[in-house]
């Protein structure tokens, strides 16, 4: 008699892991990282408009942003970059690189940015290293996103809300 | 002899009047004052505006103000020597050599207006011009005056305050003459009518967003360049 009981409740059980394991949101993207297709100028929009930066942050040239992180143009498909007037080091910047392993050499670029940022502000504006050394930054397949700020925490909600990282 | 005396009396007193006639002496009073020639008017300078290609051969000199500059507003064709907390003597000048320019632009001295001596800032300053000059002889180079603070930074700040900063332009200005190398005041197009940084243009009181750096950038576009 006790058969026909356990049957059931492990059918329900795998019911219920069927269920939770699909998530039922628009926005989510598939998280395989082969599959992702973020759309890099909103992604920065996002992190803009839902962060709290100091300073006035601004979008600024695909060359210039080229250009401030060293980058190879080869290696970037697509990209936004946010900058601050120098008052503080916020920054974002949004990559979509041509393939996986562009994407690494794009991270190391953005790296020694930061590095090099680091020795310039630490004597100009100590205040600003902290946020410098403990940068968001996140590579997923082809993707690069880096958020210079105070709220990395604040980054990882905007992120998993509308991209589901 | 009295007689004589009389006569030559006579003599003096007819000549006195006939010279006292007003057709031998002009008059002295304004209506006939010869017309003085004119001064000639002060010259009016008159630019002529630059497109951004104009810059193609330029090159920017200056500290995280000209950084901001650089990223939000500036030519992007320009050659940019600039970074964080640059100061006039450590400008890697030498880098110039590997870059062919025509033009340099250059803003200095806010990173140096809490040095005790404000004649060291300008020995520096014109050895970076000398040297400058060496690398390229030819260039034109345009020296900028430092942009002012905002109010509130200014009034609270005692070393980055716009008393430091105008006798510092002051003092550049005079050299940018001993140089024989133009002077864009630049300043006065982000410069409210009380002397400070508009209110709006900073967050710091310092550095620039990109409105005024837009402005700023449109200054230069304007003022380089005259009729000749």
């Amino acid at each position: 008699m006790h058969k026909p009981r356990i049957i059931i409740v492990l059918i329900l059980i795998a019911v219920m892991m069927i269920f939770t394991s699909c998530r039922n949101n628009d926005n989510d993207y598939d998280l395989n990282e082969n599959n992702l297709d973020l759309n890099v100028s909103e992604c920065a929009d996002k992190l803009k408009e839902n962060i709290p930066f100091e300073d006035t942050i601004t979008a600024i040239d695909d060359k210039m942003g080229i250009a401030i992180y060293q980058l190879n143009t080869e290696d970037v498909a697509e990209q936004k970059v946010y900058v601050s007037t120098g008052a503080t080091a916020e920054q974002i910047a949004v990559f979509e690189a041509t393939d996986d392993n562009a994407a690494k050499r794009i991270e190391t670029a953005v790296l020694q940015r930061i590095t090099e940022q680091i020795e310039s502000y630490q004597d100009y504006l100590p205040e600003e290293v902290p946020k410098l050394s403990d940068p968001f930054l996140m590579v997923t397949g082809k993707y690069v996103i880096l958020c210079v700020s105070d709220h990395n925490e604040d980054v990882e909600v905007v992120l998993d809300k509308y991209y589901g990282f | 002899m009295l007689y004589i005396q009389q006569k030559l009396m006579l003599l003096i007193l007819i000549i006195t009047v006939v010279f006292s006639h007003p057709n031998y002496v002009e008059s002295i009073d304004a209506e006939n004052v010869p017309d003085q020639v004119p001064s000639p008017a002060p010259p009016v300078t008159k630019y002529v505006a630059v497109a951004d290609d104009y810059f193609n051969d330029a090159v920017f000199i200056g500290d995280s103000r000209t950084e901001g500059f650089k990223m939000l507003s500036g030519p992007l064709n320009a050659v940019y020597l600039t970074s964080i907390g640059l100061k006039v003597d450590t400008v890697a000048v030498e880098a110039l050599s590997e870059v062919p320019f025509k033009k340099v632009f250059i803003m200095l001295g806010i990173n140096e207006l809490g040095w005790v001596y404000s004649e060291l800032f300008i020995e520096k300053y014109g050895e970076l011009i000398d040297n400058i000059k060496k690398i390229e002889p030819q260039a034109q180079i345009y020296i900028q005056s430092i942009l002012p603070v905002s109010r509130e930074r200014s009034e609270s700040d005692s070393i980055y305050n716009n008393e430091n900063i105008n006798k510092y332009n002051e003092l550049i200005q005079q050299m940018a003459v001993n140089k024989n190398i133009f002077y864009l005041n630049v300043a006065e197009c982000v410069t409210d009518e009380e002397g400070y940084l508009y209110s709006d243009a900073s967050t710091d009181g310092i550095h620039l967003n990109k409105k005024y750096c837009d402005q700023w950038f449109e200054y230069i576009k304007t003022h380089v360049v005259f009729e000749q």
